[in-house]
């Protein structure tokens, strides 16, 4: 064996060894990674393990399957080394027996005499090996309360608890309680007294539903009242009077799919049974407050229309976004003393007295009217 | 008889000791006179371009008289004949016996020089093709050996065209080096200057350039580097496959024998520098003179000033080893 040989041995085990733990080290990222991938979807953990493993085994394999050969190697040696390509054609024409081949296989070898292999092929790898440790380490010790960011299911964890946002009450997609009490119940606000039953009406929603879209002027609902049915959204066909005077009868024909949150009967319909005796009609508030909350998205906020004797007043009234008009009987009984009310249930309770004032700036002798 | 090679020390030596010998009469050229030397021990024609007055002539004096070789010269001028190089055959009147006989022209030696070869016409340029390539020319029917060593060293001047042949591509492939003569540099200029016009006759022993030739054989070629003269070549083409991106000026790329002639090219630099294998190194110390006259260039690549030299430049950025 000549001392090409041996420094080509030499070589050969320096290349094998930094070759397999760099390349075993890329697997072991590579399955790291999808190990950890296992682990946040709630996979087992010896799954993931598993993969790790396999990084770790099957890549090397795989890429083995393309190494160099002898004279690659001796050309990257020569290379590093700087000799040109006395290496490599030393090791390409080791077998042939000529003078001016041993010539130059004895040149090369005084050239390799003081070279090693260590310093030619030098450890290139720590930064896989230091990755692949680290994912190891996450794959292995990742705490089972840091990886549930979705549960598989679709439900994210940050989901807002339903009980912020109420759900409407049955039948309140607009549905307001016949008679003597039309108002309705919120977890967020007081019950409103009972207005007298006079004229004793009824009310059914009868507005269908069908885009969550807000509308101005009850326009996704209808409020139905006993001598003035008028409605203020230009959208729908008039429902046909009352037959009695100062009561109402309404008759149910609402029908919402899906049910939406109703806000101040705004996007269902608020009649008044006795207490729409008078000239006002309705006074109906809507909000683009959906089923889900979405805060991020900019929507424009909920609108008040009053309608007197059956005549929409010019314009609507504006109200801050976010929020329904809470003070929808201060602005009818600036019109007039009977009023009918769309209670402002989805206003928040810390919106509230911020909505009051806007409104009691806007109009105030309102304020001062009310009680 | 085959010569026995030297060792690369005694090739290297012998190479150092040519060029030694011409530059005691040559000044300056250092470049071009290494090409020269190598172009001798690869027993390559060489096509040398210069403007006059630089010492073309002298050059080539020099190197057959530091050779020992049988000089000689032919002044190419449109009415040269080819049998004015060739030789032809004279009728012999032996007692009533007629027969022709063959009379050697001027390129039966050892070193022919053929100067300004591009004012030779097509015809008489195509004469020396036989001799350039196979060693031999015919004449009358009958081919006649031309003696061992035969080297044609070819002058011409780029800048007086008119009334002149430019060569043809075949012929220009035939001329293993093209070699540029520049202008001196000052302190040469001096020394030519206040030189003697006598031309020295001491030459020493004259060298063995023929086991020179048989030692450049010998050399190895790795496969690394025969890979990487292959991906030199091919990036030459025009429109080949691993056309390199110079190679779009060009409308010819290398040839095979222009590959040949690198390859035993860069075994001759490796000799010269004392080694027994050829490295990536030689193949591009003379990629310039063994390429630039097998490239033809665009028109428009011409018209924007590149020149061949700039193309081999930049296909040897290109292609690393």
């Amino acid at each position: 064996m000549t001392e090409v040989d041996r420094f080509m041995g030499r070589a050969r085990r320096r290349w094998w060894t930094t070759t397999t733990l760099r390349r075993a080290s890329q697997g072991g990222v590579a399955g790291g990674l999808a190990g950890m991938a296992v682990v946040l979807t709630h996979g087992p953990r010896p799954l993931a393990l598993g993969l790790v493993a396999t990084g770790l085994l099957l890549v090397p394999v795989f890429l083995f399957q393309r190494r160099p050969d002898e004279v690659a190697l001796a050309a990257r040696l020569d290379r590093a080394a700087g000799l040109g390509s006395a290496l490599t054609a030393a090791v390409e024409f080791r077998d042939r027996i000529d003078p001016w081949c041993s010539a130059q296989r004895h040149h090369a070898a005084r050239l390799l005499a003081g070279l090693d292999p260590a310093t030619l092929l030098p450890w290139r790898g720590i930064g896989w090996l230091v990755a692949a440790t680290a994912v190891l380490l996450a794959v292995t010790l990742l705490p089972s309360d840091l990886r549930t960011t979705w549960d598989g299911r679709g439900e994210p964890a940050t989901t807002v608890p339903a009980q912020v946002f109420p759900a409407p009450v049955r039948g309140g997609q607009g549905e307001r309680a016949p008679g003597e009490n039309n108002d309705r119940s919120s977890l967020h606000r007081p019950p409103t007294p009972a207005y007298p039953p006079e004229g004793g009406g009824s009310v059914t929603p009868t507005a269908r539903s069908k885009s969550p879209l807000p509308s101005v002027g009850g326009g996704q609902g209808e409020g139905a009242l006993g001598e003035d049915n008028d409605r203020s959204s230009p959208h729908r066909p008039p429902t046909p009077a009352l037959p009695h005077e100062g009561g109402g009868s309404v008759t149910p024909t609402a029908h919402r799919e899906p049910p939406l949150p109703a806000v101040g009967g705004g996007q269902g319909e608020a009649a008044a049974g006795t207490n729409a005796t008078g000239d006002i009609g309705t006074a109906a508030a809507t909000t683009p407050l959906l089923g889900a909350p979405d805060r991020a998205l900019p929507r424009p906020g909920p609108t008040a229309t009053l309608t007197l004797g059956g005549a929409a007043l010019p314009g609507t009234v504006p109200a801050p976004p976010g929020a329904a008009p809470p003070t929808l009987r201060g602005l009818a009984a600036a019109a007039s003393p009977t009023v009918s009310l769309a209670p402002p249930e989805a206003v928040p309770l810390h919106l509230r007295p911020t909505v009051a004032r806007y409104f009691a700036l806007l109009h105030p002798q309102t304020e001062a009217d009310e009680p | 008889m085959t010569p026995s090679p030297l060792t690369p020390d005694q090739a290297a030596a012998a190479i150092a000791q040519l060029q030694e010998r011409i530059g005691r009469r040559v000044v300056g050229h250092h470049r071009p006179l290494f090409e020269l030397t190598l172009a001798l021990a690869c027993g390559g024609h060489c096509l040398i371009e210069g403007v006059p007055g630089l010492g073309k002539t002298l050059l080539v004096r020099t190197v057959a008289a530091t050779l020992g070789l049988a000089f000689a010269r032919i002044q190419c001028t449109p009415d040269l004949m080819p049998g004015d190089i060739t030789g032809t055959g004279l009728l012999i009147d032996e007692r009533g016996h007629e027969r022709f006989q063959f009379q050697p022209g001027p390129i039966f030696a050892n070193l022919v020089l053929a100067d300004e070869i591009n004012r030779a016409t097509p015809r008489t340029q195509s004469a020396l093709l036989e001799a350039m390539q196979e060693g031999q020319v015919t004449v009358m029917g009958e081919s006649h050996r031309l003696p061992s060593p035969f080297l044609l060293l070819a002058t011409q001047n780029p800048i007086e065209m008119e009334g002149t042949y430019p060569l043809p591509e075949a012929q220009l492939d035939r001329f293993f080096f093209k070699i540029h003569l520049t202008d001196p540099a000052q302190a040469e200029l001096k020394q030519v200057i206040t030189a003697t016009m006598v031309p020295s006759t001491d030459q020493g022993e004259p060298l063995d350039l023929v086991a020179l030739q048989a030692t450049v054989d010998a050399v190895l070629v790795p496969d690394p580097v025969a890979d990487y003269a292959v991906r030199l070549i091919l990036a030459s083409r025009p429109n080949g496959a691993g056309g390199a991106a110079a190679a779009k000026a060009l409308c010819l790329g290398i040839s095979p024998r222009g590959g040949q002639c690198l390859v035993r090219a860069a075994r001759a630099a490796a000799l010269a520098r004392g080694r027994h294998q050829v490295d990536f190194a030689d193949l591009r110390e003379v990629a310039l003179p063994a390429l630039r006259h097998r490239l033809l260039l665009h028109l428009e690549a011409e018209m924007e000033g590149l020149t061949p030299d700039q193309v081999v430049n930049n296909l040897l950025e290109e292609v690393q080893p």
